[in-house]
């Protein structure tokens, strides 16, 4: 069962530790909803470490790689 | 996993080629000192050579940069042969020498990549750290006349305390411009000093500015990446490349790079102890088949790992997050303090 109060007391934690960057980086505390289900679906995928696929990119990133993906 | 892999399972299908150290800015941030030339560049055929060796071994883009590799002269004829070789084409310039004449000539290649470095929304901040006064309007009109041309254009910016400030205005000026970012952060390597490295705060708060800005815009309207020194299996921060997750530093498993006098390593942000070989003594291809090289990555355990990765239970997907920000700054690999990860442990986050 999740901790409810313990995930806001987290969550406080990390948003008092950063707020000040983040302003600076015009982010507000409610842009910064912790998409923790997107997080954890992604933990759960098989990884791969034989393909080219391990990001599309080394040096440099091109903008093709975001029009095949 | 990775020992199975070896033999012709490992295939270098990236490769980044630093063709001369020679470079037109002093970048306060150069984690190569780039400047002069290295005294023993590769000369055009043994570089020529190099191309078809790639190709044999079975790589699939090479990117040039520098140094400022437009600086090098046989720049395209190097190009030509890649992409004649059937290789994708990528390279990472300054933009300060680019001009139609080079444009024209990328434009011919069909270059699957053209990066330009842009560390400023403005002048001042652009051309200090650049090093150089008018740099920064020289870049913005490089990435102007680029796309009259039509080439695909990526802008990337290497944070460190001086700019964190100006990505905000960086990302207006990028959005809907069919133009993508990769954002990266400057490590005390070459001549980068550690009090200009920005924080292990303000290294999340980027993070979570980066996921921010894929959540709110489309691939169409800002196509954005953090590069490989960001991560590693945050609770919070999706993963910021292309792929899905993070598998683990590539180097000598699907990247090679090579430096401007024919040094064989795994990363150009690794220190030269890394170095495999030279290909003046022996070819990539047998650099690259050796049963010796690379044995960092090839041969990881995971006892290998780290004082801030031995505890960790994505310590052996992950091999320590980048092995560049790890031997910058622990001297080791395995050890990637900067890491969303560790940072949520140790603030109890």
């Amino acid at each position: 069962m999740i901790n409810v109060n313990k995930k806001h007391e987290e969550w406080d934690k990390l948003w008092n530790a950063i707020k000040d960057i983040a302003e600076v980086l015009n982010i507000r505390k409610s842009d910064l909803v912790p998409n923790k289900k997107e997080v954890e679906e992604q933990k759960s995928m098989n990884i791969s470490v034989d393909t080219y696929s391990h990001g599309g990119y080394y040096g440099t990133v091109s903008i093709k790689d975001f029009i095949q993906k | 996993m990775i020992g199975k892999m070896y033999g012709k399972q490992f295939v270098p299908y990236q490769v980044v080629w630093e063709i001369t150290l020679k470079c037109n800015l002093k970048c306060i941030h150069c984690g190569s000192s780039a400047g002069r030339k290295r005294p023993e560049e590769l000369s055009t055929k043994e570089a020529m050579k190099l191309c078809k060796d790639l190709a044999e071994i079975g790589s699939k883009q090479v990117c040039l940069m520098g140094g400022e590799p437009f600086l090098r002269k046989d720049w395209y004829q190097l190009g030509k042969e890649i992409k004649d070789l059937g290789m994708d084409l990528l390279m990472i310039s300054n933009g300060y020498a680019v001009d139609r004449d080079i444009l024209s000539k990328l434009s011919r290649l069909e270059i699957y990549g053209l990066s330009f470095s842009l560390d400023g929304a403005e002048s001042s901040t652009h051309d200090y750290i650049r090093g150089v006064k008018g740099s920064f309007d020289r870049v913005i009109k490089a990435i102007s006349m680029s796309r009259e041309y039509d080439l695909p254009i990526t802008v990337i910016t290497t944070v460190n305390r001086l700019n964190l400030k100006d990505l905000p205005r960086l990302r207006d000026f990028l959005i809907n411009r069919d133009i993508a970012w990769q954002i990266q952060v400057a490590m005390p390597q070459g001549r980068f000093s550690r009090d200009l490295l920005i924080s292990k705060e303000e290294f999340y708060a980027l993070g979570l500015f980066i996921a921010n800005l894929r959540r709110k815009y489309s691939v169409k309207e800002l196509p954005v990446i953090g590069a490989h020194c960001f991560g590693y299996f945050s609770k919070y921060i999706p993963h910021l490349g292309l792929s899905k997750q993070w598998a683990g530093c590539q180097a000598g498993l699907s990247i090679l790079s090579i430096k401007s006098n024919g040094d064989i390593i795994g990363c150009l942000t690794l220190p030269d102890d890394f170095i495999e070989g030279n290909i003046r003594d022996i070819s990539v291809v047998e650099i690259w088949e050796s049963e010796d090289s690379f044995a960092y990555n090839r041969k990881f355990k995971e006892d290998t790992l780290g004082e801030n990765c031995r505890k960790c239970k994505y310590g052996g997907v992950c091999r320590g997050g980048c092995t560049g920000v790890s031997v910058s700054l622990t001297g080791e690999p395995h050890n990637d303090p900067y890491c969303f990860y560790a940072i949520e442990r140790e603030r109890g986050f």
